[in-house]
């Protein structure tokens, strides 16, 4: 897929100081193995730029001498040359490859390790598409400018020196009548590229705007056939297809005369050597042999002409793609450790939060009002309450990914805002079941991917969980395809919840999910939920009867309120929200 | 590859002229190309035995007049071939889209809307596109371009020519082999990009879990193992890339080597001439683009040959609605619908969408459609509007089989919302009045929006009805949307009104005045609404309760609720959540 989702305002200025100052760096960091490699390169293009003077030497020497053993050491020398060109070619890409490859795999550790550093606001802010392609698109950009366009240019540079070095030598009128062609092509090149670079912009506009107008058709075809109007939905797609037709027509022109321009010269450059190398060597000031030497050597000269274009959208590109990195890489997390961080090893008395009031922004509406409860260590506690009611709100406050603005929220009577926030972290689990698999085994993601943890541990908490039977029909070392899709949501959640035995935290904040399933996995599922109750210091974001039932108290929050707080049985017997919601749910039976 | 070049051909003939001017140009292109070297050979022959300056400025101007030709040749080659790719582009997109806009719901049960956009976008543009016309016809070319090198390389001097071609069928197999190496390479490299993907996705969207778990660094430690994969295949590929590329562009070093070599020693010899051999030198160059046209050839074609197929399907598929058996042409209005025993199958599987439903109702009824999700509600609306032909049974219009109606006078006098309501991208205006440029007065917009209950809204954007709303305009709301497209329904006083779901983002009172309005404007219409509004629901003439495909129970709410079965548990079930308010998560 080539187009990706920028995410980029087109009128956000590109930092350019920035972007060079990271890519510098970058380069800088390995300038050993790029240098060797630049070495390679020269080697390479002074071996191939012989071969004109070889030809120059079998047409002006070995021939006209009548010598077959000077013919045939020309023919060995370029023999070799060539042979030795290609490995040195060979040796220079291999190198680029590796140099480059380090320098862009370092780059992306550094770039994750930044991100995941980042508060959740850079997540919410930012779509995940777009995230990823900072790690692997913008980077794979840059691979290209270092390993190619750089190179190259390098390449080009030394090239044209040593190629116009030996025409001038063997004759410099010639030459500096073939000189300035090149500034001039130089220019054309350049013009070129900066007059289609936003017709190409423009073409990809139009070209994005096909699938857009393609899904809302088909999306709405329902509606599209019962109001009868097909024949209009033909005639924007004409309209559609013939914008792009003539946008991609216009770049195209420019394309076939700017390049047929460059091919043509090659005939004309040809005619004008031998016909100005012609005149001079039938005054017998020139050789035949120096004539076809200028031909081949102009011959190299043209390729590089062709790349121009090439190379300037690769440095446009790569200086965005640097200026997006660079603006990750500067921005700070604003929840930071506290100055004196108080090391929490262990929950030993519980949880409370006491008249806490929290809102996202300065301008923004409370998001909690006066919430307080307590979570005594052992126990558990289920909360309900409608989307947006500050469920999961109360429950990112006790992880601090984001700050509460009045109240006291306390773990053994220490205020949450003095612990550390790795050992906070530690002895809180989080276990969301919605969620994607990592890829790799079942195994790897029942650790969360940590190989710290030793196999033994995963299989103690399976035995515990009672869940034996399930993995036994899902095995432990199956691979996970595409974040899970080969396997069904029942599986997914029993694995998330298996995780939290593993990962072994005394408290657990569990945010269930809801689905189908069949009831066997129910069955594993219920169970293992009510094992972790057992065992753990558990708040969970209950959507179960069976979880809900198992917890020892109920609160239920509403418009960031606290609506209800106590037993089922007390809850019932008020006869408020919770025991019309518990009706609803388990109807007569309950 | 013959099939996708059959596929092909009707849309070449189309265009036959410029077809047939691409491929003159291409000889021409090939026969002065072919013939370059030749002058230079005069050349330097010439100067090397003492020409006379008029001989020499004359094959001089005639390079130029080559140079010149092949110019003109080639641009206008090339213009036409890009031509024609956007061309064809354009037309085999407008043939699928016009198809496939007539298909019937089993269609787009089949095919998801995600699927089709990459057919319709991707596989045309992508993959077709350039074959269709560059592909095919550069191959021709390069054909004659080999032809014409190989001609002349024996006619000049067959030896030399033996020399030329002598490495060609070595330097072939070999890149061959090289080739499929590389795509085994290709693959595998792939294979660790989407690893690499699916974990960052899988990271960024859990990135709450592995925070709140503090396991960042073990995140980190699995990405340097999986990076590292990817450098590996990177280097691999890179490797494999230049060696494959060097049968291409290097692998004319042989031919070059041994040109020196023998046809040195016959110049020597005075066999041969210093021109041959220097003409010859160009003709070992010109060889291998077209060979490499070739192998691009058969490379693309493939890959458009794939696509092509899933083109194809689309264009082959036939919509199961039989139009034009009758063409009832009707002024009368539509008073009655009736369903016997219809039913619809389900295009993935042979289970039944819906089964057996029979039920009458008459103009001026309202008719509410009530089920759990996925009991065949949106289904038996689609019916009723013959979005798709039904499979048993019989629907009757006004008594006469609804197959009869000509289908386009009939869907003029039914309004429809779907489930998901429809937004395009233009003004709200053209989103209510949808062209339907003819018999819509101002009045009857005006109308339409009051009853819709969106007149009271306008106010709330920018430009009314002029504003741009859609993927590129203004966001609407849930409840907005729906009552756009009640309005688009209401704009020409249907006779029947089909209105999947088309309040549920509304709240009660909005919806109370809504079908108070409705009723005062459109008496007579006959309306079936899926619906989940418990007063919606008790108010209506009759109900229609669907389980699995089945219609379980109709009749009137009070019946229906003593009889104590299905309908009892929905109606009651249904009160229960709205009385508890903004509702828990259930």
């Amino acid at each position: 897929m080539d187009d990706h989702d920028d995410g980029q305002d087109p009128k956000e200025k590109i930092n350019y100081k920035a972007a060079f100052r990271l890519l510098y760096g970058l380069v800088m960091e390995r300038k050993t193995p790029f240098a060797v490699a630049a070495g390679y390169m020269a080697v390479g293009t002074l071996l191939s730029l012989m071969i004109p003077v070889i030809t120059k030497y079998v047409i002006d020497t070995a021939l006209p001498a009548m010598s077959p053993r000077a013919l045939l050491t020309a023919v060995g020398a370029y023999l070799g040359v060539t042979l030795l060109y290609l490995c040195f070619n060979y040796l220079q890409v291999a190198q680029l490859a590796r140099a480059g490859q380090d320098t862009i795999v370092e780059l992306k550790r550094r770039l994750l390790r930044h991100m995941l550093s980042l508060d959740l606001d850079f997540y919410s802010s930012t779509p995940v598409g777009r995230l990823n392609a900072r790690v692997q698109s913008d980077t794979s950009t840059l691979y290209a400018l270092f390993t190619n366009t750089v190179i190259t240019i390098l390449n080009d540079v030394l090239m044209f020196a040593v190629a116009f070095g030996v025409m001038f030598f063997y004759n410099r009128h010639l030459a500096l009548m073939l000189l300035p062609v090149f500034p001039v092509l130089g220019l054309m090149g350049w013009a070129y590229a900066s007059v289609t670079s936003p017709m190409f912009v423009r073409v990809r506009k139009i070209a994005a705007e096909v699938p857009g107008f393609l899904t809302e058709q088909l999306n709405g075809i329902g509606v599209l056939q019962a109001f009868g109007r097909e024949a209009d939905a033909s005639s924007k797609m004409e309209e559609l297809n013939k914008r792009k037709f003539t946008a991609e027509m216009r770049v195209e022109l420019y394309g076939v005369i700017f390049f047929m321009t460059i091919v043509a010269l090659q005939p004309i450059s040809t005619a004008a050597i031998f016909g100005f190398g012609g005149r001079l060597v039938l005054e017998g000031k020139m050789t035949v042999g120096v004539v076809v030497m200028f031909l081949l050597y102009l011959g190299y000269l043209f390729e590089p002409i062709f790349r121009l274009s090439e190379h300037l959208s690769v440095i446009q590109r790569s200086f965005s793609a640097g200026h997006r990195i660079a603006k990750i890489l500067a921005l700070r997390p604003a929840l930071t450790e506290p100055e004196k961080p108080h090391h929490l090893a262990s929950v030993r008395e519980g949880i409370e939060f006491r008249n806490v009031w929290m809102r996202y922004k300065e301008d923004a509406g409370w998001v909690l009002k006066d919430v307080s409860f307590r979570l005594p260590r052992g126990s558990s506690l289920a909360i309900l309450g409608e989307t947006g009611g500050g469920k999961t709100t109360v429950t990112s406050l006790l992880f601090r990914f984001y700050d509460y603005q009045k109240g006291h929220i306390e773990i053994d009577g220490t205020d949450l805002r003095k612990l550390s926030l790795g050992s906070l972290r530690q002895a809180i689990g989080l276990v969301q079941q919605d969620i994607y698999l990592f890829p790799g085994t079942v195994m790897q993601n029942l650790k969360l991917m940590d190989d710290t943890i030793p196999d033994s541990r995963v299989h103690d908490a399976i035995r515990t969980m009672g869940l034996d039977h399930f993995f036994k029909k899902h095995p432990l070392d199956k691979k996970v395809k595409e974040k899970g899709a080969n396997l069904s949501i029942g599986e997914k959640q029993v694995i998330s919840l298996a995780r939290a035995m593993v990962l072994d935290q005394e408290v657990l904040v569990l945010d269930e999910a809801t689905s189908n399933m069949d009831p066997h996995t129910e069955r594993a599922i219920t169970g293992a939920i009510r094992t972790l109750i057992r065992h753990k210091t558990v708040i969970v974001i209950a959507h179960r009867l069976s979880t809900v039932r198992s917890a020892d108290r109920i609160m239920m929050i509403s418009g960031g309120e606290v609506k209800e707080l106590g037993t089922h049985d007390e809850l019932l017997a008020q006869g408020g929200l919770y025991s019309k919601y518990y009706r609803l749910q388990f109807g007569e039976g309950a | 590859m013959i099939a996708s070049l059959k596929w092909l051909y009707p849309y070449w003939r189309r265009h036959a002229v410029r077809m047939a001017v691409i491929v003159a140009l291409g000889m021409a292109s090939a026969a002065l190309q072919a013939y370059n070297p030749v002058l230079i050979k005069n050349i330097v022959n010439g100067l090397s035995s003492s020409l006379t300056p008029e001989y020499l400025r004359h094959n001089v101007l005639l390079i130029l007049a080559v140079g010149l030709g092949m110019f003109i040749t080639n641009a206008t080659a090339m213009r036409n071939r890009a031509i024609m790719n956007m061309k064809l582009e354009w037309e085999i997109r407008r043939d699928v889209f016009d198809h496939v806009i007539t298909m019937d719901r089993n269609f787009f049960h089949k095919f998801t809307t995600g699927d089709l956009v990459t057919r319709m976008a991707d596989d045309i543009s992508e993959k077709i596109s350039w074959f269709a016309c560059s592909g095919v016809f550069r191959f021709i070319q390069a054909v004659f371009t080999l032809a014409a090198a190989v001609g002349m390389m024996l006619y000049i001097n067959p030896l030399f020519a033996l020399c030329v071609l002598l490495p060609l069928p070595f330097v072939l197999v070999l890149s061959i082999m090289t080739g499929r190496l590389l795509s085994g390479k290709y693959k595998e490299l792939q294979e660790a990009i989407t690893e690499l993907f699916d974990f960052l996705e899988t990271c960024f969207t859990g990135v709450r879990v592995i925070k709140a778990n503090a396991k960042e660094e073990s995140q980190l430690a699995f990405f340097e193992a999986k990076t590292a994969a990817q450098r590996e295949a990177e280097v691999s590929v890179a490797k494999l890339q230049i060696i494959f590329s060097y049968f291409w562009h290097e692998a004319g070093f042989v031919s070059t080597a041994l040109l020196f070599a023998a046809g040195g020693l016959l110049v020597i010899n005075g066999r041969a001439t210093l021109g041959e051999l220097i003409a010859f030198q160009f003709y070992a160059n010109m060889v291998v683009g077209p060979l490499m046209d070739i192998s691009q050839f058969v490379v693309t074609g493939n890959r458009a040959g794939v696509s092509i197929k899933r083109v194809n399907e689309l264009l082959t598929a036939r919509s199961s609605l039989k139009l034009g058996t009758g063409d009832k042409t009707t002024p009368d209005h539509i008073t009655e619908l009736e369903f016997r025993g219809a039913g619809l199958k389900n295009p993935k599987g042979d289970a039944m969408l819906v089964h057996g439903v029979s039920f009458k109702a008459a103009r001026g009824q309202r008719v509410a459609v009530v089920g759990k999700i996925g009991s065949g509600k949106s289904t038996l609306l689609s019916l009723a509007l013959r979005l798709s032909e039904h499979d048993e049974g019989s629907m009757l219009v006004n008594g006469c089989d609804v197959r009869e109606w000509n289908l386009r006078l009939f869907r003029e006098r039914v309004g429809y919302t779907s489930q998901e309501a429809a937004i395009f991208s233009g003004t709200l205006r053209d989103n209510i009045v949808m062209d339907r440029k003819f018999g819509v007065t101002d009045e009857m917009l005006q109308k339409a929006l009051e009853t819709a209950q969106l007149a009271g809204e306008l106010h709330k954007f920018p430009k009314g009805l002029d504003t741009v709303v859609g993927t590129r305009g203004v966001a609407l709301s849930g409840g907005q949307k729906q009552r756009v497209a009640i309005a688009r329904a209401l704009l020409t006083c249907p006779d029947v009104l089909l209105l999947d779901d088309a309040t549920s983002a509304m709240d009660a009172q909005t919806e109370d005045h809504f079908w108070k309005a409705f009723r005062k404007e459109h008496p007579d219409a006959l309306c079936l609404a899926v619906t989940h509004r418990a007063r919606t629901i008790e108010t209506s003439d009759l109900i229609l309760v669907l389980d699995e495909g089945r219609l379980a129970e109709q009749g009137g709410h009070a019946e229906l609720l003593a009889r104590g079965g299905l309908y009892k548990q929905i109606y009651e079930r249904q009160k229960l959540v709205e009385e508890i308010g903004p509702k828990p998560e259930v």
